[in-house]
């Protein structure tokens, strides 16, 4: 049997109900856009709670009396712990040097003398970038002789740590209603396609075409809307992005993935939707 | 060859078909006749396997209504040609498009869809009319474009259902000639009509059915 055909019938279908048309392409645009938008959140969501994490430090302040020699000592049984990705030491000097730059005024003119302790900058390895690992490493580090005081962003890790699977779960949930919203919408359109067309479906039935080759014209239909309903889409995400990046944040990150998969999600709700409501009423039709 | 064996058939507890047998022989031509409501397109129905029997078989060539798989019924529809009082014709294409679809639709290729479409054409006397659309032709051509189309895969029947119900007596004698001209060929005819004066004009074997049962052959 010619694939030809069943293009061929598509298309003509896809030009003859222009409003049915209209109607399916917005209402399956407008779902894909948020979809893709969905995307872009997650995706800017993950890579901020990555940095997040991968700045996270704590801060291990020594006696101030100490040497460089003994703070070298601590430096390398930090670095030997397991969760330790990197220590950096800060002396005295180097200390009063950041509070120059950070506040204007040298610390040792002001006072006569240089009150800032020696510390230790220590970087967790990516699996020990939480709360508890976190919490549970200054523990043991508080209690070494010739430590003062380990310091660390406690509130935004627990912030981070309690709240970020809820808005994955959260994201994920409403995409997939979002999906689910597409999915109907052209299962809906194609049901209505359908009925628009029994007449042609009724006389390909007399005539003896097989049940395949009834389907296949709507199916090529269904994948249109989904890809140039996804390509639309593509588009106006591309353009709000772009807007976005110019007026409100121009850090915004995005990847060519979640364009391809606002595409290929575009053409697979299209297949799947068309498919089920051509099974669906085919059978009640004549 | 068609049988029908005790057939019956019910719709919503209706009685619409009750115990009709009855045979129909290669090449024949027979009239099912009978008021409306009787169950003539029933009887039609039954043969192309659009609706099933109750009780009783139908059998049609090789295949049975009590065996037929859904997936052999296309194929047992290109063995039969249909024809309706509402001609059945898709609006959007020409008369040419109207008869090849039939081939297309099956899988025909290219070139042989030309070649029988153009013969099919000269047998139902359409070749002028062949780029119009249905909406410019007259309702007799509008039959013959659908005749065409059902003889178009060389069907041992052409099952008619009121052929002639939208059409004048001069347009109705036009179409019985095709008919004619069809069966003298070989090819089998079934007509449901209630046009007692075209079985008078054209008399061949009557079944006569009323209230789903058959009452005289
Ligand atoms: N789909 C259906 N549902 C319910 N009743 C039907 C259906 N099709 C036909 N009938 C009934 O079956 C009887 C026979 O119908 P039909 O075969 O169309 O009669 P005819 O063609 O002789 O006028 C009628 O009483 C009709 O109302
Ligand atoms: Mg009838």
């Amino acid at each position: 049997m010619s694939l030809g055909f069943s293009i061929k019938e598509g298309l003509k279908g896809f030009g003859r109900a222009r409003m049915a048309t209209f109607i399916t392409i917005t209402s399956v645009v407008l779902a894909l856009i948020m979809i893709g938008l969905f995307i872009l959140l997650a995706i800017n969501i993950d890579h901020w709670v990555g940095e997040k994490r991968r700045h996270l430090q704590v801060e291990v302040f020594l006696e101030p009396a100490f040497t460089d020699l003994q703070a070298q000592k601590i430096v390398a049984k930090l670095k030997k712990l397991p969760e330790v990705q990197s220590v950096q030491y800060i002396s005295q000097q180097e200390a009063a040097e950041r509070f120059k730059k950070e506040f204007g005024r040298d610390v040792r003119e002001v006072l006569g003398t240089n009150p800032l302790p020696p510390s230790c900058i220590v970087r967790m390895k990516p699996a020990y970038q939480n709360a508890q690992a976190i919490a549970r490493l200054s523990q043991i580090i508080r209690t070494w002789d010739g430590v003062s005081d380990v310091v660390y962003g406690q509130s935004l890790l627990k912030i981070i740590d309690r709240y970020v699977t809820l808005v994955y779960l959260i994201i994920i949930g409403l995409g997939l209603l979002l999906l689910v919203v597409a999915t109907v919408l052209i299962h809906n359109s194609v049901r209505l396609i359908i009925y628009a067309r029994h007449e042609i479906i009724e006389i390909m039935k007399l005539v003896g075409a097989t049940r395949a080759f009834i389907r296949r014209p709507f199916l090529v239909e269904g994948i249109l809307y989904g890809f140039i309903g996804g390509a639309i889409a593509d588009l106006v995400i591309w353009i709000l992005v772009r807007v976005f990046q110019n007026w409100v944040y121009a850090g915004i990150i995005q990847n060519w993935q979640s364009y391809a998969i606002v595409l290929g999600l575009g053409i697979l709700i299209g297949f799947i939707s068309s498919e089920m409501s051509v099974n669906k009423h085919l059978n009640r039709l004549i | 060859m068609i049988e029908f064996y005790n057939v019956s058939l019910n719709i919503d507890g209706k009685k619409i078909l009750q115990n009709v047998s009855f045979r129909l022989f290669k090449g024949e031509f027979a009239y099912i006749v009978g008021p409306s409501g009787a169950g003539k397109s029933t009887i039609l129905k039954l043969i192309y396997m659009d609706i099933f029997p109750d009780q009783g078989m139908v059998i049609v060539n090789n295949y049975s209504s009590a065996k037929i798989r859904r997936h052999e019924i296309p194929y047992l529809r290109r063995e039969l040609g249909v024809v309706f009082q509402d001609f059945k014709l898709l609006p959007d294409r020409n008369v040419y498009e109207n008869v090849a679809f039939a081939l297309r639709a099956t899988g025909g290729k290219p070139r042989e869809i030309r070649h029988r479409v153009v013969r099919m054409l000269n047998e139902v006397n359409l070749s002028q009319q062949r780029s119009m659309l249905p909406e410019k032709i007259s309702g007799g051509e509008k039959q013959r474009v659908a005749i065409a189309r059902a003889i178009i895969n060389d069907p041992f029947i052409v099952l008619a259902d009121e052929p002639t119900g939208n059409l004048d007596a001069r347009t109705s004698r036009e179409i019985m000639e095709i008919f004619e001209r069809i069966n003298r060929k070989g090819t089998a005819i079934l007509m449901a009509t209630h046009d007692q004066s075209l079985i008078e004009q054209y008399p061949h074997r009557v079944i006569k059915i009323e209230e789903g049962r058959i009452v005289s052959e």
